[in-house]
C-alpha cells in the first residue's frame, strides 16, 4: 500500500509540472514512434500477404512474350505445360496455371445489341490463376460436344442480365463464328482490384500517376496493362491451338520469386523469351533478410532514448537538490529512505510508460500517413506487438536507471542539514 | 561602462569549463544527435551522389531507337530492320553522330559455369562509345573480327561464367576471363573467345541484382542494369531484324536536335504508355531516364533528411529543458551578478555562450561516435552506411545552431530575473 | 548644504501576488547625507530588505521618488540602473552570495568585469581589495574552502573594489560567530572612516550600537530613533 501511495505522490508531482513532464517525454515518444512505424508497415504487409495474398495479387505471376527480341518465336500452350511440369519438379507447384489468347473487341448476343467485351480463348484455369472465383454456375468443361462453353466476368454477367435475358444459359456469338453458351458468371472484383495492375500498383493512386508510373515509363518498364484486364467484362471460352498472348500463374506467395525464375529458365531453354510481371514489393517484404534493417530502427530508438535518459538524469539530480527541504520534511514526518527513493524512481517509471504509450499512438499515425503515400495496392500496417513490447521494456529500464542517481542522492540526504539550511 | 560583450562570452565559456561533469551530460545529448545527423546526411547525399555517378556511366548522350517493350498482344510486330537503320542515319546526318545497330537474343552462356538469361548482343566495334564505361580488362573487338570468333563480356557476366575457385572469391579479377571460351545456345558453332571485359558501373551491384531478379523483365534498362551481356561482332546474328539502334551524339545541343528529329518519325518511349498511342518502335533518350531517376534519388535523399532533423528537434527540446532547469538553480548567482552591475544583455551573452560551448563540444564528441556507429551498422546490416568527413563541418554547424536555439529561452529567463525578488526569496 | 546622497520622497513599495496586495513599505521620506553611518532595525518581515533593495536600485518604488546623488533613479532604464549599481553601490548580504565555483579573486573581480575593466587591471585591483580585508593568502580558494567570516570578508572586498559611494549591508554578521562578526564590523568601520556612506540592516542591538544614526521599521513604517535612546525594537 505504501508503494502505491508513493507512486501516487510521484504522479501528483508530475501533474503539477505538466510542461516539464511533457518536455521530458519527447525523447521517449519520438524514439518509439520513429522506430516502430517502419516495422508496423512491414509487419502489416507481411500479414496481408499471408492472410489475403490472393486479394492483393501477391501470389500471381503474369507472363507474356517479350516483344523486343529480334525474331521472337510465339508462346504456345505446350510451353505453358512445360512450365507447369518444371514448377512441379522444382518443388514450387502451380496452384493454378492458365493461358489465354485475346480476341477483341466485341461479343454479340444474337438477340440484342453488341455488349462491349473481350474474348479470351484459352484454358479456363486462367480464371482461377487470375484470382477470379465463380459466383454463379460453373467453369467450362473441356472437350464437351456441342456449343462451346463460356464463362463471363461479373460486370458482363450483370450487363447480360440487364438486357432481360438471364446470363446463365444465354447464347453468345463469338468472333470466331461460333456461338457459345454461358455456363458460369465470375464474381465481380472490387474497384481497387480492378485498378491494380500486374505489378501491384494502384494505377489511380496520385503517387503512381505523378511519380512511379512516369519513372517506370521512362525506364521502359512495361506494366503489363491491357484494357481488358480492368473491365470485368470479359468472357472465357475453352480453346486450343492458337498462340498464347498471356499466361497466368498462381503459386504460394512465398514461392513467387523461385517460381518466376523456374518459369523463366524453362521458357528460355525452349527458345522463348518472356516477360514476367509480379508485384516486386511482396517477395521483398516476405524476405526475412529484411529484418536486418530493424537494427537501424533500433539504433535510432536507442539514440533518442539515451538523449532522453541523460536529460532525465540531469533534471532529476537538480530536482533532488532543490527539493531537499521538501524531502526533508517528508522524512521528518516519517518517510523512510526507500520511500524517498521510490518516489523518485516512480517518476521515471511513469514518464517512461506515458512516453511509450504516446509513442505507440504516434507510430500508428505515422504508419497511416506512410501507407497513404504508397502506390502499391496491398501495403498496409499492423501494430507490431512484439517490437512494441520491447520498446516498453527498454524505455522503462532506461527511465528508471536515469532516475537512479537522483533517487539515491535524495534518499541519502540528511533531513536536519537540509532544514537547517533554510 | 563598456558594453562590449566579449568578456561576457568568455565568462560563459569559463563557467562551463568549471563545471565539467554537469556540462558533460548535456554535451552527451548533443553528441548523440550529431552522430545520427552526420551519418544520415552522409548516407543521403553520399548515396544520391553514388547513384547519379553510376547511372551517368550508361551514356548521357545516347539515344536508343528500338522496339517498344510495352506488350500489346495482337498488335502487329514492328518492322525494324536495315531500312529503318538507313532512315535513322539520314535523320542524324550532319550531327556527328555515332550510329550503332544492335541485334540481341536471350541465350544461356556456358563458360566454367552456366549463366542463363545472358543477353547476346551483336554490335559494331564502336558500341563502347555509346557508354561511358572503361574496360576492366582486355580490349573491344575490331572491325576485322567477325562472327563468333571473339566476344566481350560485361563484368557480371564474366564473373558468373568464370567464377574461379570458391576460396578465392574475394580476389576475383576480370583478367581471369580473358582468353577463355564461351558457348552460347541458339545454334551450332556459337562459341567465342573472350578478348575483353567491360567494368561494372554500379557501386551497389548487390542491390540491383535483386531488382533485376525480382523484375525478370527484359527491358533495355533491365539489360543495362543487370549488366549480363556478351557482345559479339555484328554479323554473328545475321537476322534482318534489329533490336535497337544506339545513336551517340557529341553534345547536349545536338542530342536535342537528334531527339526532335527522331521523334518526328517514332514516338518517345514516355509517350508510348498512353493507351491511344500505338508504338511498336519508340525513341528512348537515356538522359531523360537518368534525370528522372536522379530526381527520384534526390527527393529520396531530401526526404531522408527528415530523420536527422527529427532527432535534432528532439535533442533541441531536451537540451532546452535541461538549460531551463539549470538556469533555475542559478538564480542566486544571476541576482548577484545583476547587483554588481550586470546588464540584461551581459547575462544573455553569458548564458548563450554557455549553451553554445556545450553543444559545440558535444558536437565534436559526436563525430567519433558517428564514425563508430557507421562502422557497427555497416557490419550488421551490410548496407553502405558511411561516414563522410565532408559533412562533419555541417554537423558541427548544426550543433552550434542547436546550442543557440536551446539557449534562447534560458537566456530570456536569466535576463528577465528580478534580483530583488530572488534575494528576498519571493522567487526561488 | 550639499545634496544628500540618498533622498526618498514618499517612496513606498506594494507587491501584488496572486490578487493579494502586500504593502511591504509604506510611503517614507528619508534623507541620508554622504558619510553617514545608519543602522536599520526591525522585526523580520518588517520591510528592511525592501528598503535596502530600493536604496540599492535593485527594486523600484511603486510610489514616490528616489534620488541618488541628486539624480532621480526611478526614471532610469535598466541598463543605466545596472551602471549605477556597478559604480556607486556596494552590497554585503547575510548569506554572502559568493559564486560557488569561482575563486575568491574572481569573485572580487566581478563588478570590474561589468565595468569593462581589462583583465590585468581587474586582477590587480581585486588582489589589492583582498589585501585590504586581510585575505591575500586566500585569493585562490573557493568559497567552500573558506570559513564564514572569510567568505563575508571576500564579499566585503567585492563591495569595496569598485570604491562605492554607498555601501548597503543586510545582516552582515547574521551568519557569523561573534569573533568573525567583530572583524567584519571593524572593516565596515574602517570603510566608514574613509568616507563611505554606510547603511546597515541588523536585528542585533550591539551591532546597531556602532552606528551613528538609527532607524526602525515596523510593518512597513520607517521611524527615526533619536540617538541617545537605547531602546531598539526587539526582533
Amino acid at each position: 500500500m505504501r508503494f502505491l501511495e508513493n507512486v501516487r505522490l510521484s504522479l501528483r508531482r508530475l501533474r503539477h509540472r505538466p510542461v516539464r513532464s511533457f518536455l521530458l517525454l519527447q525523447g521517449t515518444i519520438w524514439g518509439v514512434a520513429v522506430s516502430l512505424f517502419p516495422t508496423a508497415v512491414m509487419e502489416g504487409t507481411r500479414q496481408a500477404v499471408t492472410t489475403r495474398g490472393s486479394e492483393i495479387g501477391a501470389d500471381r505471376i503474369t507472363l507474356a512474350l517479350d516483344p523486343t527480341t529480334s525474331a521472337p518465336k510465339p508462346l504456345l500452350e505446350e510451353d505453358v505445360e512445360a512450365v507447369r511440369a518444371a514448377l512441379l519438379a522444382a518443388g514450387t507447384p502451380a496452384i493454378a496455371l492458365g493461358a489465354v489468347a485475346v480476341t477483341r473487341p466485341g461479343l454479340a448476343q444474337p438477340e440484342s445489341a453488341i455488349l462491349p467485351a473481350a474474348l479470351l480463348v484459352g484454358a479456363p484455369e486462367a480464371c482461377e490463376a487470375r484470382g477470379l472465383t465463380i459466383a454463379r454456375g460453373r467453369l467450362p468443361r473441356e472437350g464437351a460436344n456441342g456449343p462451346p462453353e463460356v464463362v463471363v466476368e461479373g460486370l458482363l454477367g450483370d450487363a447480360l442480365d440487364a438486357t432481360g435475358v438471364p446470363a446463365l444459359g444465354a447464347a453468345l456469338a463469338l468472333p470466331d463464328g461460333r456461338t457459345g453458351t454461358v455456363v458460369g458468371v465470375l464474381a465481380t472484383r472490387t474497384p481497387l482490384q480492378r485498378r491494380t495492375n500486374d505489378l501491384g500498383f494502384d494505377t489511380e493512386h496520385a503517387v503512381f500517376r505523378g511519380v512511379t508510373g512516369k519513372l517506370l515509363a521512362n525506364l521502359g518498364v512495361p506494366f503489363g496493362d491491357d484494357a481488358w484486364k480492368r473491365t470485368d467484362r470479359c468472357a472465357y471460352a475453352a480453346g486450343h491451338g492458337a498462340a498464347v498472348d498471356w499466361a497466368f500463374l498462381r503459386v504460394a506467395p512465398t514461392d513467387v520469386r523461385a517460381a518466376a525464375k523456374t518459369a523463366d529458365r524453362t521458357l528460355q531453354a525452349r527458345g522463348k523469351a518472356a516477360v514476367l510481371f509480379y508485384p516486386p514489393v511482396y517477395p521483398l517484404v516476405m524476405n526475412r533478410e529484411l529484418d536486418r534493417f530493424k537494427t537501424v530502427s533500433l539504433a535510432l530508438f536507442l539514440a533518442c532514448l539515451v538523449m532522453g535518459g541523460v536529460v532525465m538524469a540531469n533534471v532529476g539530480l537538480l530536482a533532488a537538490l532543490r527539493r531537499a527541504p521538501e524531502v526533508a520534511l517528508h522524512r521528518v514526518e516519517g518517510a523512510t529512505r526507500s520511500d524517498v527513493a521510490t518516489q523518485f524512481l516512480a517518476e521515471g517509471f511513469v514518464l517512461s510508460v506515458a512516453g511509450v504509450v504516446t509513442g505507440w499512438a504516434l507510430a500508428c499515425g505515422l504508419a497511416q500517413v506512410r501507407i497513404a503515400f504508397e502506390p502499391m495496392a496491398g501495403m498496409t500496417w499492423a501494430f507490431p506487438w512484439p517490437e512494441a513490447f520491447v520498446t516498453l521494456v527498454v524505455s522503462v529500464v532506461i527511465g528508471v536507471l536515469a532516475c537512479l542517481l537522483p533517487a539515491m542522492r535524495a534518499a541519502a540526504q540528511d533531513p536536519v542539514e537540509a532544514l537547517a539550511d533554510e | 561602462m563598456s558594453s562590449a560583450l566579449w568578456p561576457h562570452l568568455v565568462e560563459g565559456v569559463t563557467h562551463v569549463v568549471r563545471r565539467p561533469l554537469r556540462s558533460f551530460l548535456t554535451a552527451v545529448t548533443c553528441a548523440v544527435a550529431i552522430a545520427v545527423t552526420v551519418n544520415v546526411i552522409s548516407l543521403n547525399y553520399g548515396l544520391d551522389e553514388d547513384i547519379r555517378n553510376d547511372i551517368a556511366r550508361f551514356g548521357r548522350l545516347t539515344i536508343d531507337v528500338g522496339r517498344s517493350p510495352l506488350i500489346r498482344p495482337g498488335a502487329a510486330r514492328a518492322v525494324f530492320g536495315e531500312p529503318e537503320l538507313a532512315k535513322i542515319r539520314a535523320l542524324v546526318d550532319g550531327l556527328d553522330a555515332v550510329v550503332v545497330p544492335l541485334r540481341s537474343e536471350q541465350v544461356t552462356a556456358t563458360g566454367d559455369a552456366e549463366a542463363a538469361r545472358t543477353v547476346l548482343a551483336a554490335v559494331t566495334p564502336d558500341y563502347p562509345r555509346t557508354l561511358d564505361i572503361d574496360m576492366a580488362a582486355g580490349r573491344w573487338f575490331g572491325a576485322d573480327e567477325h562472327g563468333f570468333s571473339v566476344c566481350v563480356l560485361d563484368r557480371s557476366a564474366a564473373r558468373s561464367l568464370f567464377p574461379g575457385p570458391a576460396s578465392a572469391e574475394a580476389a576475383w579479377s576480370a583478367r581471369s576471363a580473358l582468353g577463355r571460351r564461351v558457348r552460347f545456345t541458339g545454334g551450332e558453332g556459337r562459341e567465342a573467345v573472350v578478348v575483353g571485359v567491360l567494368s561494372d558501373p554500379m557501386t551497389y551491384r548487390s542491390l540491383f541484382e535483386s531488382f533485376d531478379e525480382g523484375r525478370g523483365s527484359r527491358t533495355l534498362v533491365g539489360a543495362l542494369l543487370s549488366f549480363r551481356s556478351a557482345y559479339v561482332p555484328a554479323d554473328a546474328i545475321p537476322s534482318p531484324d534489329l533490336t535497337m539502334v544506339h545513336v551517340k551524339l557529341p553534345d547536349e545541343a545536338r542530342l536535342e536536335t537528334a531527339r526532335r528529329r527522331l521523334e518526328t518519325v517514332w514516338p518517345a518511349s514516355s509517350d508510348a504508355i498512353r493507351p491511344d498511342v500505338i508504338a511498336p518502335v519508340t525513341v528512348f533518350t537515356r538522359k531523360t531516364w537518368m534525370d528522372a531517376a536522379g530526381n527520384v534519388t534526390q527527393t529520396g535523399a531530401f526526404l531522408g533528411n527528415l530523420v536527422w532533423i527529427l532527432i535534432c528537434l528532439v535533442a533541441c527540446i531536451m537540451i532546452s529543458t535541461l538549460n531551463l532547469v539549470t538556469i533555475r538553480e542559478r538564480y542566486d548567482e544571476l541576482a548577484v551578478r545583476r547587483c554588481e552591475g550586470a546588464r540584461k544583455s551581459h547575462l544573455v551573452a553569458q548564458v548563450t555562450a554557455e549553451g553554445l560551448t556545450i553543444s559545440v563540444v558535444g558536437g565534436l564528441m559526436g563525430l567519433p561516435l558517428g564514425y563508430l556507429g557507421a562502422e557497427v551498422l555497416r557490419r550488421i546490416v551490410s548496407f553502405p552506411f558511411r561516414f563522410d568527413p565532408r559533412y562533419a563541418a555541417v554537423a558541427v554547424g548544426v550543433a552550434a545552431f542547436l546550442g543557440l536555439v536551446s539557449s534562447v529561452v534560458p537566456a530570456r529567463r536569466a535576463a528577465g530575473l528580478d534580483p530583488a525578488a530572488v534575494l528576498t526569496r519571493r522567487v526561488t | 548644504m550639499t545634496e544628500p546622497i540618498v533622498r526618498l520622497e514618499g517612496a513606498g513599495r506594494v507587491y501584488r501576488k496572486a490578487a493579494v496586495a502586500v504593502e511591504a513599505l509604506r510611503p517614507v521620506n528619508l534623507t541620508v547625507h554622504a558619510g553617514e553611518y545608519v543602522a536599520v532595525t526591525g522585526p523580520s518581515g518588517s520591510g528592511k530588505s525592501t528598503l535596502l533593495h530600493i536604496l540599492g536600485c535593485l527594486d523600484r518604488p511603486t510610489c514616490g521618488t528616489y534620488r541618488l546623488e541628486g539624480r532621480d533613479v526611478s526614471a532610469l532604464s535598466d541598463a543605466d540602473l545596472a551602471a549605477v549599481r556597478n559604480r556607486l553601490i556596494g552590497f554585503v548580504f547575510q548569506r554572502f552570495h559568493l559564486l560557488r565555483d569561482e575563486t575568491a579573486l574572481r569573485n572580487v573581480e566581478l563588478p570590474l568585469l561589468y565595468a569593462g575593466v581589462a583583465r590585468g587591471e581587474r586582477r590587480r585591483r581585486a588582489a589589492a581589495a583582498l589585501d585590504t580585508v586581510g585575505l591575500s593568502a586566500r585569493t585562490d580558494h573557493r568559497p567552500g574552502q573558506l570559513s564564514g567570516g572569510e567568505q563575508q570578508r571576500v564579499a566585503l572586498a567585492r563591495a569595496l573594489v569598485k570604491e562605492p559611494r554607498l555601501l548597503l549591508a543586510d545582516e552582515p554578521t547574521g551568519n557569523l560567530d561573534s569573533a568573525a562578526g567583530g572583524v567584519v564590523l571593524g572593516l565596515l568601520e574602517a570603510l566608514h572612516d574613509r568616507g563611505v556612506t554606510l547603511l546597515l540592516i541588523t536585528h542585533d542591538p550591539d551591532v546597531a550600537a556602532h552606528a551613528r544614526r538609527r532607524l526602525t521599521i515596523h510593518d512597513g513604517v520607517v521611524r527615526e530613533v533619536p540617538t541617545g535612546h537605547a531602546e531598539i525594537a526587539a526582533p
